[in-house]
């Protein structure tokens, strides 16, 4: 995936996550969102400088 | 019993997960055991017959859904979790007793999440309800405050693996035998001769001798030993394996690079004298084969966590490469084959369950690590090797007083945010003073990492919880802070403890 695609996908997911921030706020954190939030890290990932090296590398 | 363990990172961390996976079959020799890897590293799973169940994580098809041209953006993305969905639905249905995270990644503790159920026992991350971080039991939450980059751990990966699924590692648990032969075409290659294994390459170029060097030490080692030498590696290293044998005379040098396949080298490490390698999986291979290891390990590489287990291994750790000599190399090499008393720069490994044995002469590094036996396993705390260090403690106590004090206030409802705007500034001023006393780091990480730990709660409880945990923090800060700490000038730094 280049780097393009995934920034595109990642501003998708946090506007996503944006219009949801009302409900969050009054409902907490669905099982929906916290899906959204796995695909927003697993995108993450697969940018080039996100250091996947070893367990002990990693990243927060 | 039905047991996940999540091993999301890479073939060395996969096959460093096998010990574990094998304790977990001792201990629960009904329990179905599966784990979750990534496609590409699938492979490192080959052999591990204690394994149940290998699942891939589809990545690809996910990512193929959210990257179709002819649909919006938002379809897309539809389209991407609905693939995820479905997979997560698969899990889900498996209804895990118990899930292992040992990837220690911010995906890994997502998918913890959305696959658990509420009977399921998680150790490893995972997140609260509110999506935050959640950091189930003790030896995960060393691993998030200790190690890691510019962090002060010396506890190997394979052991820290066993601690967070709750498993005590035992000798059969890395010599079990792997149940594949040499394959006939490769013992062809082979023949019946004794023979040391070289793996010529790293994970990334940049742990990896460079290909000049590789071939004087070849050239030099293959005049130096009766061994013969068989290079291991991918099918991206056949050039440098071909100039290798270009430059050596005579049949001394055997090539599998690009002819094996991970679990051929199972048998063929076994059968070896020798493996010399970097960091990588041939290293990790041959801990579970017993095979020794010269292990070269440069500054990116911390040896103390993933270097070799295997009895008799040895380590040339070096901050670059190319500042050491060919002969270095091949002497060491040769020295190992012959069983001589090994260099006093060398590590050592005794087993698998003995720490490596080496001279430590950096005093800030052993001093943090000794801080962290400290915190972690209640051994004596060291005794600061500078001036600054005691300073810095005094600093970070009252710096402690004062978060105290105003979660106090907070607690008998006082002003909240004037002191929660204390409470940041008092966090903003122990990352300055880590900066110039960065000694400090194991116990701040300690203490950060325990209030991380504390999940959604009340408002009181969460204040409360934090209080305990600046007590308990006042108590070790304590053992610098009193009349009695003075630092011994002459001391051997490897002996200096305070009590």
């Amino acid at each position: 995936m280049n780097q393009d695609a995934i920034n595109k996908m990642e501003r998708l997911i946090d506007l996503t996550l944006k219009t949801a921030r009302e409900q969050i706020l009054t409902s907490g954190v669905s099982s929906e969102v916290q899906k959204l939030l796995l695909m927003k890290e697993l995108l993450k990932e697969q940018l080039p400088n996100e250091n996947t090296d070893s367990t002990t590398n990693k990243t927060r | 019993m039905k047991i996940l363990i999540l091993q999301l990172t890479r073939l060395g961390d996969i096959f460093s997960t096998w010990p574990t996976v094998r304790a977990l079959r001792r201990q629960y020799p009904s329990a179905k055991i599966h784990m979750l890897v990534r496609p590409r590293f699938a492979s490192a799973c080959e052999g591990l017959s204690d394994l149940d169940q290998v699942i891939e994580m589809p990545m690809m098809n996910v990512f193929r859904a959210l990257l179709k041209n002819d649909m919006s953006d938002k379809d897309c993305l539809k389209a991407g979790m609905e693939e995820l969905n479905d997979f997560l639905m698969d899990l889900q249905e498996e209804n895990y007793d118990e899930i292992i995270n040992l990837s220690f990644s911010p995906s890994s503790s997502f998918l913890v999440k959305c696959i658990e159920s509420n009977d399921t026992k998680v150790k490893g991350y995972s997140r609260h309800e509110d999506a935050f971080l959640r950091i189930d039991g003790d030896p995960s939450a060393y691993f998030y405050a200790q190690t890691g980059v510019r962090k002060y751990n010396r506890f190997h990966v394979n052991d820290l693996f066993a601690e967070v699924a709750g498993v005590e590692l035992q000798q059969e648990d890395y010599t079990k035998e792997v149940a594949h032969q040499i394959p006939p075409l490769v013992r062809e290659y082979i023949g019946d001769e004794e023979y040391i294994v070289v793996h010529l390459a790293a994970s990334t170029t940049r742990k990896s001798l460079s290909q000049e060097k590789w071939m004087n030490v070849m050239r030099r080692l293959s005049q130096q030993i009766d061994h013969k030498i068989v290079l291991i590696g991918a099918e991206i290293d056949q050039e440098i394996a071909k100039n290798i044998q270009l430059t050596v005379r005579g049949n001394k040098v055997i090539s599998l690079v690009g002819k094996t396949k991970l679990l051929d080298l199972f048998p063929i490490l076994k059968d070896s004298s020798l493996l010399v390698g970097l960091d990588s999986a041939p290293i990790h291979i041959a801990s579970l084969t017993g095979t020794p290891t010269y292990n070269l390990s440069n500054s990116y590489v911390r040896f103390w966590e993933t270097g070799p287990k295997a009895t008799g291994s040895r380590i040339r750790g070096i901050g670059n490469f190319e500042a050491l000599g060919s002969d270095v190399i091949c002497n060491d090499i040769q020295s190992m084959l012959e069983n001589d008393i090994p260099s006093d720069e060398m590590i050592l490994v005794k087993d698998p369950f003995s720490e490596y044995e080496y001279v430590e002469n950096n005093p800030h590094q052993l001093f943090c690590w000794n801080m962290i036996r400290a915190i972690y396993l209640g051994e004596d705390f060291p005794v600061p090797y500078r001036m600054e260090t005691i300073e810095g403690f005094k600093q970070l106590q009252e710096l402690n007083a004062i978060s105290l004090q105003q979660l106090t206030a907070i607690l008998r409802k006082e002003q909240n945010e004037e002191n929660e705007r204390v409470l940041q500034n008092v966090d903003q001023l122990v990352d300055k003073l880590l900066m110039m006393v960065p000694e400090l780091a194991p116990v701040v990480d300690w203490y950060q990492t325990e209030k991380l730990r504390i999940g959604p709660l009340e408002k009181k409880q969460i204040v409360a919880s934090y209080c305990a945990i600046h007590e308990t923090l006042a108590k070790i800060l304590s053992v610098y802070t009193g009349d009695n700490v003075h630092i011994e000038e002459n001391a051997n730094v490897n002996e200096r403890t305070i009590r």
